[in-house]
C-alpha cells in the first residue's frame, strides 16, 4: 500500500503547479465558507452573549395594547401562582443623549446574574446595594461614557459590555422613579418554569396579550438578522459549491495524467481497491491540508469582513456584534469536515473513473464522451423540474425560508440546462458558421462541452448571482437616494436640546420668514415593538416630497383634517396594516390609516400623525430637531450662518441636507461592502473553476487538435480559436446569466427584502453594471484559457505527431 | 437555566446567613456581615404580645414562619410536608412610608427594603419535592398580615380566619406538588428560652422563638400520582432577630420530635470549633415547657447516607438522660435534600427506642461537601 | 521530379546519433513509394520532413521545385492545406465532426472542395451509409477509409502514409492498401508510404529502405 501510494504520489512531484492550483481552489473554497461561518458564528455568539447573560431570548411576555400594566395586574397574576418577570421599559433623557431605560425586578429576571457579577466586580457592591436606592444601572461601556459626560449619577452607572448600545439597566424601583411612572409596568416575562394546575391568563388579566416572542431590547436579534446571515450562508455555500468545481477538475486532470502510472500498477499486480484506497488517501489528505490552509486565509478574510459585517447589523438591526473575531473549536472542526466532504464529493467523478480505468485497461482511453439525445433530454427535464418547482415554491410559500429555497431551484434549474442551452446554440452555430475552420470549432466547441460543463455552470451561478445581487444593491441604493433626497423636506437641519431653544429656534424662523418644520415625535411601543410616533406641521413641502408608497387620495387632507396617521413599511408589513385599516396607535388611541411610507434603513415601527393629533395624545412630545427652509432670496449656507450668530447654535448642531445625504448614503454603502466583496471572490472562483477544467481536458485535447494541425490549421491559429472559444462560452454563459440574475433580483427585492427587512423596492436595471461584468467575465475566461493557449503555442510538433502513432520514441 | 439560581444563592447567602445560622456563605457583604448592623436586636425582657408577634418585625433583620408536618395517607403511608416563609431585611429601617400591603414597614412599591422567600416540600418515603418563591415587598406579592392572619408568598399561604394562629389553612405548589391542608392547634403557644428569648451561643447571640407544636391536621396532597386524603400533626415555629451566629458555628442540627406519650421536644446542636453549644425546650402533653440546659440534649450522628453528593447524617441517637429520653431518629426519606437556593437536609424521622413518634429534622452547613467530611467529626 | 530530398541530417536534441545523415531521394508524379526501416530508423522522420511538419538540420527538401525545408509554421500549414495531405496509423479523424464532416474538412480548409468527387471517393470506398456517424462509431478499419477518402478529397499532390494499416488486422490491412493504390493512381498524385511490412512495401512502385540515416533502394 505504501508502494502504491508512493508511486501514486509521485505524479504530484512532478505537477507542483497542478498540486498547488488544487490546493488552492480547495482552499479557497474552504476559505470563503468558513470566513462566512466564522462571521456568523461571531455574530450569533454575541448575540447569544447578550441574550443569554442580560436577555430573555425568545422567551413568551405578556403585554397590554394599552402600553402598560399595572402593578397590580402584575401581583394579581403572581398571587394566581403565574411566575411572571415584570419589565418596565422606557426612554430616558433627550435628543441625542437620549437612552433606553430597561428595569427588571432582579430577584426574578433571568438576566441578572450578570447584574450582580458585574455590580460585585466594579463596585463591590452588596445585593441591597442593587435593589435599594439610590441603586445602580448597568450600560455598555460606550453609552456609560455617554451618560458619565452630564450625568452626576455616573458614578452609579456599571459597565456591562454585552448590553447592545443605547440600553440602560437597573432594577424597577431606580427605573420607575426616572422615568417618574410609579406603579406601571411594560411587560411580564413568562418563565420557563410554572407550577401545575395553573388557572388560565385569561381569567385573571383579560387584557393582557401573549406575545410569543417579545421586541424589546434585550429579545433576541438572532430572530431579527436571521435574513442576514441566512444570506450570507447561501452566499458561501455558492462560493464553496463553486470552489468544488476546481478542485473536481483538477482531481480528474490528476487521474488523467496518471493513466500510465495506473497501467503500470495494474500490471504489477496492485488491486483496484488498492489503487481506490491510495485515491480515497490520497484525496483525505488533500482535504486536510487545503482544508488548514483555507481556515488560516477564511479567518483572516472573516477578520477583515468583520467590521463591515458589524456595520451592517447595527446599522440594519441595532443587534450588537463585536467587531473582533475569536477562534472556536467547532468553526475549525466544522471547516475542515467541510473541506473533507466537499473533497469526497468532487473526487466522486475521479474514484469512479479511476476504477473503470483500473478495470478496463485496454480499451480505447482517448474515446469522446459526445453527450446523447437521451442524457440532454434528462437534463432538460431535470432543468424545467427544478426551475418549476422554484417557481412553485417561490409563488406559493411564505417566508425567507421559502424564498430561499425558491431562488436555490430556479437557480440549480438553470444551471443544469446550461449544458443542453449551450449544446443546441453551439447545434446551431456550426450550421450557421461559413468557414470549415469556425465550423469545427463549434463542433469540437460540443465536444467539450461535458468537460466544461461543471465550470460553466458555476461561472453561470456566479454571474447570475453577481447580476441579481448588484442589480438589488443598486436598485435598494438608487431607491434610497431618491428616497433620501424626499425625505430631506428642509434644506437646513438644526438640532436643538431644550424646549427654550427649540422655541427661540421657532421664533426667529418666524421672524427671518424662512419656514420652519420641527420634528416633533413620542416614542412608546406598539404590541411590544418600539414605535416612534412623528407629529408634522401642515406644510406643502411634506405633501410634495414626503415619500408615500400606498395611499388613499386624499392622505395629507386626512392626516390634517381627518385624524388619519401614515405609518411606515415596516409597521405596515408586521403588524399587517393596510391602507384604510383602522389601528390602535396607542391606549385610547385609534385612527385610520391614510398612506403608507418608505422609511428605508429603519428597524422599527413608525408613524405619522398631524402634530395636533400627537399633542392631544402626547401633550409634550419631544422635539430635538426642527427644519428650516429659507426665504426667497437666501441661501442654504447664508441661513445656517445666520442661525449660528443670532441664535448662538453651535455650527455642529447645523446640519446642512447635503450633508445627511451624503453621510447617509456613506453608511449605506459601507453597509454593502461585504456583498461587493463576495460577489467579486465568487466570479474570481468561477474563473478559477473554468481553468482547471481546461487543464484537465488538455490530455484529451491533443488527439482532437493534431488531426486538425496536420491538414494545415498551424498552431497559433489553434491558439487563437481555442482563446476565442473560451470567450465565447464565457459570453453565452453571461447571456443566459442574465435573464436568471434578473429573475434573482425580482425575488431577493420582492420577496427576500420583504421578509427580511419589511420593505419592497422597485427594480432598476443597470446595462452599465451589465457591460461590465460581462468584461470581467470575459476576463476571467480569457485568464482561465490562457494557460491553455500559451501551452497550445509552446507545443513541439512531435507532441503532436505523437498522437498518430503507437511507437514513436 | 443554571445562571439565574447562581444568582439568587448571590442574593439570598446573605439573607440565609442568618436565616439558617451558617456563616459559610456569607463573607464579604459588609452590611450584612458579621453584627447586627443597626437593626434591632432581641431585648431579654420583652413580653411576647399576640397577635402583634405573629406579625412581622420589620426592625429585625430576619424573620421566619416555619411550619412542618408529619402526615399519614388513609392507606397508611408516611409523609411529610414543609411550608416555609422567610422575611429578610436588606437595610435596617426603610425610609419612613405608610407602610404597605402586608409590608413589613418600609415604604411602599419596589423600593421597599424587604426580601421574602417561601420554600415548599412534600417528602415520602421514595420521593422528595421542593419548590421555592422568591418576592419583593412592599408591592403585595408576598408579606404577612395579623387581622385575620395571613402570611404569603404568590399563590402560597398560611392563613387564619381570625387573629390567632389556632385555625390555619396551608397551600402550596410546585411543578410536581401541592397541597391544602387545614390545622387545629391542641393546645397552648409554648415559648422556647427564657420566655422566648433563645440564646443561640455562649457570647449571647439570640432570637425571639415561639413554636405551637400541637396541630392536628387533615387535608389534600397532590403528588405526581394524583390526590391523596391524609392526617396527622404539624409544628409551626416563629422566630426573629438580627444577630449572626457566632464566628466559629459552621451549621446546625435541629430536631422537632413527638412522643407518643403526648411529650415533645424541640432540640438543636450548633456546631462550632469552640465545641458545640446545645439548646431545647421539653414540652408536656399539655404544654408546659421546660428550658433544657446546654448538657442535657444529646444528640448524636450513627449513621450517613450519601446525598446530592455530600455526607449527611440520617440516623441520630438523641438522648435526654434526665427525662429518661433514648430514641433513634431515623429519616423517612434519606434524600430529603432542599436543593433551593441556600441548600440543606429537612425531612420528616421517625423514632424508636425509649420512645416512639414522629418529628421532623433539619441540617445546615453540610452544604459544602469539603468540610462535612463524616471523618473529620467525633 | 515533385520531390527531390537531398542530404537530410535530422538528430533530435538528447540524442547522441543523427537520425538521418545524408538521406537523398526523388519522388515523381502519379508514383508509389514505400519507405521500410527497422524500428527507431527514421522513417517516419523522412515523412514528417516531407510533410513540413518537421525540419531538418541540414540538407534540401525541393517540392516542385520550392525548397520547403526551412518554412515557417504558418507557411507550412498553409502548404500542407492545399497541397499535402496525411494518413497516419491512428486519430487520423477529427473526432467532433462525423464522417462526412470528416471527408470534405480538408479539401475546404484548402479552398478545393469538389463533392462530386467526394461523392465518387465515398462510394468507391464503401462509406456511403456511414456519413452520419462519428469516428468514435466506426471500426479502425473504415476510419482509415475515411482518412483516405478525406486525404483524397483534397486532390493532393502528394499523399503521405505513415503506417496506415499499422492498427488493422491482416484483411482489413489489405482493403484498405489496395483502396489507396487505386485511387493514387486514379488521381495521379504522388504517394510516399511507410511501413515497416515488405509485403505492403512490395505493392508500390518503388520501394526504399531506410538504415544507417541513408535512403537506398531495397535489396541493393
Amino acid at each position: 500500500m505504501i508502494h502504491v501510494l508512493a508511486t501514486m504520489f509521485g505524479h504530484w512531484r512532478r505537477a507542483p503547479l497542478q498540486l498547488v492550483l488544487l490546493i488552492a481552489g480547495l482552499a479557497l473554497a474552504t476559505a470563503l465558507w468558513s470566513a462566512v461561518q466564522a462571521i456568523n458564528a461571531e455574530a450569533r455568539a454575541s448575540y447569544e452573549r447578550a441574550v443569554e447573560r442580560l436577555g430573555t431570548g425568545d422567551m413568551a411576555a405578556l403585554t397590554s395594547p394599552e402600553g402598560t400594566i399595572a402593578l397590580e395586574t402584575y401581583v394579581r397574576l403572581r398571587r394566581a401562582g403565574w411566575q411572571l418577570s415584570p419589565v418596565l421599559e422606557g426612554v430616558w433623557g433627550q435628543g441625542e443623549q437620549s437612552v433606553t431605560l430597561l428595569g427588571v425586578d432582579v430577584l426574578s429576571y433571568p438576566g441578572a446574574p450578570a447584574m450582580a457579577a458585574a455590580a460585585e466586580t466594579e463596585g463591590n457592591l452588596d445585593v441591597a446595594g442593587l435593589l435599594m436606592t439610590p441603586g445602580v444601572m448597568f450600560a455598555n461601556p460606550g453609552t456609560r461614557a455617554k451618560l458619565e459626560r452630564d450625568d452626576q449619577e455616573a458614578a452609579r452607572i456599571f459597565s456591562l459590555p454585552d448590553l447592545p448600545p443605547d440600553l440602560v439597566l437597573s432594577d424597577i424601583s431606580v427605573v420607575e422613579a426616572l422615568l417618574n411612572r410609579p406603579g406601571q409596568l411594560s411587560r411580564l416575562l413568562i418563565l420557563p418554569d410554572q407550577p401545575r394546575d395553573l388557572p388560565p391568563l385569561s381569567a385573571r388579566a383579560p387584557g393582557l396579550v401573549v406575545t410569543a416572542t417579545n421586541d424589546g431590547p434585550l429579545g433576541d436579534p438572532g430572530r431579527l438578522t436571521r435574513s442576514f446571515h441566512l444570506n450570507l450562508t447561501a452566499f458561501g455555500f455558492l462560493s464553496f459549491g463553486v470552489g468544488l468545481f476546481i478542485v473536481q477538475g483538477s482531481i480528474m486532470l490528476s487521474i488523467e495524467q496518471r493513466r500510465g502510472t495506473i497501467r503500470t500498477l495494474r500490471c504489477l499486480g496492485v488491486s483496484v481497491s488498492s489503487l481506490m484506497t491510495a485515491l480515497l488517501l490520497e484525496l483525505i489528505l488533500l482535504a486536510l491540508v487545503a482544508g488548514a490552509v483555507g481556515l488560516v486565509v477564511g479567518y483572516s478574510l472573516a477578520g477583515l469582513l468583520l467590521p463591515d459585517v458589524s456595520a451592517t447589523l447595527r446599522g440594519l438591526y441595532g443587534a450588537p456584534v463585536d467587531g473582533t473575531l475569536s477562534l472556536r473549536l467547532s468553526w475549525v472542526l466544522s471547516g475542515l469536515g467541510m473541506a473533507l466532504a466537499g473533497t469526497l464529493l468532487a473526487g466522486l467523478q475521479a474514484l469512479i473513473s479511476l476504477r473503470r480505468l483500473a478495470r478496463h485497461l485496454s480499451q480505447a482511453s482517448y474515446a469522446p464522451a459526445r453527450l446523447s439525445a437521451s442524457q440532454i433530454q434528462i437534463l432538460c427535464l431535470s432543468g424545467a423540474g427544478l426551475i418549476g418547482l422554484g417557481a412553485v415554491v417561490l409563488s406559493f410559500g411564505s417566508g425567507l425560508l421559502a424564498g430561499f429555497v425558491g431562488l436555490g431551484g430556479l437557480m440549480l434549474g438553470s444551471a443544469v440546462l446550461v449544458l443542453p442551452v449551450l449544446n443546441l446554440l453551439l447545434q446551431g452555430a456550426r450550421r450557421m458558421a461559413g468557414s470549415p475552420e469556425l465550423q469545427w470549432l463549434a463542433a469540437d466547441s460540443r465536444l467539450q462541452l461535458p468537460g466544461l460543463s461543471l465550470s460553466l455552470m458555476a461561472l453561470l451561478l456566479a454571474v447570475a448571482t453577481n447580476v441579481g445581487v448588484g442589480t438589488m444593491v443598486s436598485s435598494f441604493r438608487m431607491t434610497f437616494v431618491d428616497w433620501i433626497d424626499q425625505r430631506l423636506v428642509a434644506d437646513v437641519f438644526v438640532e436643538v436640546e431644550t424646549e427654550a431653544q427649540a422655541q427661540s429656534v421657532l421664533r426667529w424662523a418666524t421672524l427671518l420668514r424662512a419656514r420652519s418644520l420641527p420634528q416633533f415625535y413620542s416614542d412608546t411601543r406598539l404590541n411590544s415593538a418600539p414605535l416612534r410616533i412623528y407629529g408634522v406641521v401642515d406644510d406643502p413641502l411634506y405633501r410634495e416630497h414626503w415619500p408615500l408608497v400606498r395611499k388613499t387620495p386624499d392622505a395629507w387632507e386626512r392626516l390634517h383634517g381627518g385624524g388619519a396617521v401614515f405609518v411606515n413599511e415596516q409597521l405596515a408589513q408586521r403588524d399587517g396594516v393596510q391602507v384604510g385599516d383602522r389601528m390602535t396607535v396607542g391606549p385610547g388611541w385609534s385612527a385610520p390609516v391614510a398612506a403608507v411610507y418608505s422609511d428605508y434603513g429603519n428597524p422599527d415601527k413608525q408613524i405619522i400623525a398631524s402634530l395636533p393629533a400627537l399633542r392631544a395624545q402626547v401633550p409634550s412630545p419631544t422635539l430635538l430637531r426642527i427644519g428650516l427652509v429659507p426665504p426667497e432670496g437666501m441661501s442654504r449656507d447664508d441661513l445656517a450662518q445666520r442661525l449660528e450668530q443670532d441664535l448662538d447654535i453651535t455650527r455642529t448642531a447645523i446640519r446642512d441636507k447635503e450633508a445627511i445625504k451624503s453621510l447617509s448614503i456613506a453608511v449605506f454603502d459601507r453597509t454593502f461592502v461585504v456583498t461587493g466583496a463576495l460577489n467579486i471572490l465568487t466570479l474570481a472562483v468561477a474563473g478559477f473553476a473554468m481553468l482547471t477544467s481546461f487543464l484537465s481536458q488538455w490530455t484529451r485535447r491533443l488527439p482532437q487538435l493534431a488531426p486538425v494541425w496536420a491538414m494545415g490549421i498551424s498552431r497559433a491559429r489553434l491558439a487563437g480559436l481555442e482563446f476565442l472559444r473560451s470567450l465565447g462560452f464565457a459570453i453565452l454563459t453571461f447571456v443566459f446569466a442574465l435573464p436568471l440574475g434578473l429573475g434573482l433580483a425580482w425575488v431577493l427585492l420582492n420577496v427576500i427584502n420583504l421578509e427580511a427587512f419589511g420593505w419592497r423596492l422597485p427594480m432598476y436595471l443597470f446595462p452599465g453594471a451589465w457591460a461590465r461584468l460581462l468584461l470581467l467575465t470575459c476576463l476571467a475566461a480569457g485568464l482561465a484559457a490562457l494557460t491553455p493557449v500559451l501551452r497550445l503555442l509552446r507545443l513541439a510538433p512531435a507532441q503532436l505527431l505523437g498522437v498518430f502513432s503507437n511507437d514513436r520514441p | 437555566m443554571i445562571a439565574p439560581r447562581a444568582f439568587r444563592v448571590f442574593v439570598l447567602a446573605g439573607l440565609m446567613l442568618l436565616i439558617l445560622w451558617s456563616r459559610a456563605q456569607g463573607q464579604g457583604y459588609a452590611n450584612l456581615g458579621s453584627d447586627a448592623a443597626g437593626f434591632a436586636v432581641p431585648d431579654r425582657g420583652r413580653q411576647l404580645q399576640f397577635p402583634a408577634d405573629h406579625g412581622p418585625h420589620p426592625g429585625f433583620r430576619v424573620e421566619w414562619w416555619y411550619l412542618t408536618a408529619n402526615l399519614r395517607t388513609a392507606s397508611g403511608e408516611d409523609l411529610g410536608v414543609q411550608w416555609t416563609l422567610f422575611r429578610s431585611a436588606l437595610v435596617p429601617e426603610g425610609p419612613a412610608g405608610p407602610g404597605s400591603p402586608g409590608g413589613p414597614g418600609g415604604p411602599e412599591g419596589w423600593k421597599n427594603p424587604h426580601i421574602w422567600m417561601g420554600q415548599a416540600a412534600v417528602t415520602t418515603a421514595t420521593s422528595h419535592s421542593y419548590a421555592e418563591r422568591l418576592g419583593r415587598g412592599g408591592i403585595g406579592q408576598a408579606g404577612v398580615v395579623t387581622d385575620p392572619f395571613s402570611a404569603w408568598i404568590d399563590d402560597w399561604s398560611l392563613t387564619s380566619a381570625d387573629d390567632t394562629l389556632d385555625n390555619l389553612s396551608v397551600t402550596a405548589r410546585g411543578t410536581e406538588f401541592s397541597y391544602d391542608l387545614s390545622l387545629q392547634q391542641q393546645g397552648p403557644l409554648i415559648l422556647h428560652g427564657e420566655n422566648g428569648y433563645s440564646v443561640k451561643s455562649e457570647d449571647g447571640q439570640a432570637s425571639f422563638y415561639y413554636s405551637q407544636p400541637a396541630y392536628r391536621v387533615t387535608g389534600t396532597v397532590v403528588l405526581p400520582d394524583g390526590p391523596v386524603e391524609v392526617t396527622g400533626e404539624a409544628w409551626l415555629d416563629r422566630e426573629w432577630s438580627s444577630q449572626p451566629l457566632a464566628a466559629d458555628q459552621s451549621g446546625w442540627d435541629w430536631f422537632s420530635l413527638r412522643f407518643d406519650s403526648g411529650e415533645k421536644v424541640m432540640g438543636f446542636v450548633l456546631r462550632g470549633e469552640r465545641g458545640d453549644f446545645t439548646s431545647g425546650s421539653w414540652i408536656t402533653a399539655d404544654g408546659a415547657t421546660t428550658p433544657l440546659s446546654p448538657a442535657e440534649f444529646i444528640a448524636t450522628p450513627v449513621s450517613w447516607s450519601r446525598v446530592a453528593g455530600r455526607d449527611i447524617p440520617t440516623l441520630w441517637q438523641v438522648e435526654i438522660p434526665t427525662r429518661g429520653v433514648s430514641v433513634e431518629v431515623a429519616a423517612l426519606n434519606p434524600g430529603a435534600w432542599m436543593g433551593t437556593s441556600f441548600s440543606y437536609w429537612e425531612g420528616p424521622v421517625a423514632l424508636s427506642g425509649s420512645h416512639r413518634g414522629t418529628g421532623y429534622l433539619e441540617m445546615t452547613g453540610y452544604g459544602d461537601a469539603r468540610s462535612s467530611n463524616p471523618s473529620e467529626r467525633k | 521530379m515533385l520531390v527531390s530530398v537531398k542530404d537530410l541530417t535530422r538528430r533530435y536534441a538528447g540524442q547522441n546519433r543523427d537520425v538521418l545523415s545524408g538521406a537523398s531521394f526523388e519522388l515523381a508524379r502519379g508514383e508509389s513509394v514505400a519507405l521500410t526501416g527497422d524500428s527507431g530508423s527514421g522513417k517516419s522522420t523522412v515523412l514528417h520532413l516531407l510533410a513540413a511538419l518537421d525540419r531538418p538540420d541540414s540538407g534540401q527538401i525541393l517540392f516542385g521545385g520550392r525548397d520547403i525545408s526551412r518554412l515557417s509554421d504558418p507557411a507550412a500549414s498553409e502548404l500542407r492545406r492545399g497541397r499535402i495531405a496525411l494518413v497516419f496509423q491512428q486519430f487520423n479523424l477529427v473526432p467532433a465532426l462525423n464522417v462526412a464532416d470528416n471527408i470534405s474538412l480538408h479539401a475546404r480548409l484548402g479552398q478545393q472542395f469538389d463533392p462530386q468527387w467526394a461523392d465518387t471517393l465515398v462510394s468507391h470506398l464503401g462509406l456511403s451509409d456511414l456519413l452520419e456517424r462519428y469516428p468514435d462509431q466506426i471500426s479502425g478499419g473504415q476510419q482509415q477509409r475515411v482518412a483516405i477518402a478525406r486525404s483524397l478529397a483534397l486532390r493532393p499532390d502528394l499523399l503521405l502514409a505513415d503506417e496506415p494499416t499499422g492498427n488493422l488486422d491482416e484483411t482489413a490491412s489489405a482493403e484498405v492498401l489496395r483502396l489507396m493504390l487505386d485511387l493514387v493512381n486514379r488521381t495521379g498524385c504522388a504517394l510516399f508510404l511507410v511501413t515497416h511490412s515488405p509485403e505492403i512495401a512490395a505493392q508500390c512502385d518503388r520501394h526504399l529502405h531506410l538504415s544507417g540515416g541513408q535512403v537506398r533502394p531495397a535489396g541493393s
